[in-house]
């Protein structure tokens, strides 16, 4: 079988070498292509003058690069002692340049894993305020109020409420609304229209928030006091503004806030120092 | 080798101790041993030792720069620069080549000089008329070869400094400097394909620019 293309095609070869491709051309050129591509290319070079032509272009310039000889250096560029003395690292920036470039690779990591573990933390620990403050359309936060205000319910139950615990737990999904900053009116609601965490005190969360209408079986911020582990959902409650509780974040998991928080800074500092030391390095 | 005026610099010194490598990785390589010991002493505070091996590689990394940045000021800048750096990081050496180590130190400096050049152009190229290139031709050599050498030299500097950066650091590094294309990717921090890329365009480049002097090059 002959390897070389019929006369025509080597012809049409030739003469649509603006659609060859030239960098396969170059590539083969340079020793790059194995395979099919060598032998696309090795056709190309074998069937098209202008291809052959650039490739053997190409092998001359890469060997007249090569050629190139070398420049005359300007000056000398030996360091001197008072140089020496500027460049050395000093006060923080020794700490960053002990850190060493090898000991940056470990970092990188580190950090990563601080930030998205302070960063998920932070979100866990918002969860349930982030479910108050849709208004009662974070289901899952409803849910585990609901959950949690069965045990709220009995207790006002027992206490000679009215409240019971399934209608306790039916208003759990909408007692979010209940721990909506100041700004939102009729926000919280106890059964007799007073919450006795706010008795002769001032609003921790921004201000006093009036309840709207006291609705004895709702029992909602008893619940809700149940669920932050508040002892006193048997008070007996009075009408009048209502607040937020004492720690000023309902329903926020404040240790793990707090644990996320110093996890995320620990986490980005250790990116800044990484950065800072590859700065320093500049290599 | 052994015999070259850079060993001899290295070998005057006291021989160094065993603790003296405890960071870095002795070889076998007598070039690299030497380079090593240097970088340790020089880790150590012993300028002089330092200076030794900027002695040593200064004449290859300023050829390397000046290929990359053709403005010779700022490619001498771009070098001195890049020593300082070298000095200033010592501790970041991670073993291997010196040589290497420097020539990516030099590469990254050479390519934040271009970055400069880009934001603030200057007068192009006016050191390509010159000509200060070297060695010489000997005595004996053809004068008219001579002045083909010459010109194909100073339109192949000219058409270098036309194409990319990036594409010219490449071509640089693989056919002026010999190093391979993995040595490249490292250096210049792109992948293998790009860098395989760079060249294959570049040369393709540099075969548009020279398409009306190919005659100097063919032959």
């Amino acid at each position: 079988m002959n390897d070389r293309p019929p006369e025509d095609m080597a012809d049409r070869l030739h003469t649509s070498h603006a659609d060859h491709d030239l960098l396969l051309v170059t590539a083969h050129a340079t020793g790059d292509t194995l395979g099919a591509d060598a032998q696309r290319a090795g056709g190309l070079v074998a069937d098209c003058r202008d291809c052959r032509a650039l490739a053997g272009d190409l092998v001359a310039i890469a060997a007249a690069t090569h050629d190139l000889p070398a420049v005359a250096r300007p000056r000398d560029f030996t360091l001197r002692p008072e140089d020496a003395a500027r460049l050395r690292p000093a006060g923080w920036r020794r700490l960053v340049a002990s850190l060493g470039a090898a000991r940056l690779e470990l970092i990188r990591p580190v950090a990563a894993g601080l930030t998205t573990l302070g960063l998920a933390g932070i979100l866990l620990a918002g969860l349930p305020l982030a479910g108050g403050q849709a208004t009662g359309s974070a289901a899952g936060s409803g849910v585990l109020s609901a959950g949690k205000s069965v045990d709220a319910g009995s207790q006002a139950a027992s206490s000679g409420g009215v409240a019971a615990a399934a209608p306790a737990a039916s208003a759990a999904p909408s007692g979010g609304t209940r721990y909506s900053d100041g700004g939102s009116p009729g926000a919280i609601a106890s059964p007799s229209g007073r919450d006795t965490s706010s008795e002769g005190s001032s609003s921790v969360g921004g201000g006093p928030v009036y309840g709207t209408v006291a609705s004895p079986p709702a029992s909602g911020s008893d619940q809700i006091r149940a669920a932050a582990g508040q002892p006193d959902a048997t008070a007996v409650p009075e009408l009048g503004p209502a607040t937020l509780d004492k720690s000023g974040t309902p329903g926020v998991n404040v240790p793990l806030l707090t644990v996320s928080s110093l996890l995320l800074v620990a986490g980005v500092g250790l990116l800044l120092l990484g950065r800072a030391a590859k700065n320093a390095g500049g290599a | 080798m052994l015999d070259s005026p850079s060993l001899r610099i290295a070998v005057r010194r006291d021989p160094p101790t065993v603790e003296d490598l405890r960071s870095t990785t002795v070889t076998d390589d007598p070039v690299q041993r030497r380079d090593l010991i240097l970088l340790e002493r020089a880790r150590g505070g012993d300028l002089d030792a330092f200076n030794d091996l900027v002695t040593c590689y200064q004449d290859h990394l300023y050829a390397l720069v000046v290929r990359m940045v053709p403005d010779r000021d700022q490619a001498a800048d771009a070098v001195q620069e890049a020593f300082f750096s070298a000095y200033r990081n010592l501790a970041g050496f991670r073993g291997g080549s010196v040589r290497s180590w420097l020539s990516r130190i030099c590469v990254n400096a050479a390519m934040d000089a271009q970055r400069a050049r880009k934001r603030r152009p200057v007068q192009p190229y006016p050191e390509l008329e010159d000509e200060a290139w070297q060695p010489k031709a000997g005595d004996d050599a053809d004068p008219v070869r001579l002045v083909l050498t010459d010109e194909r030299q100073r339109v192949l500097t000219a058409a270098l400094s036309r194409i990319t950066p990036d594409q010219r650091t490449a071509i640089v590094l693989f056919d002026v400097e010999g190093y391979d294309y993995a040595e490249i990717a490292a250096m210049t921090s792109v992948s293998l394909g790009t860098v395989k890329s760079r060249i294959h365009r570049g040369r393709l480049a540099l075969r548009g620019l020279l398409e009306g002097r190919m005659d100097l090059f063919r032959g």
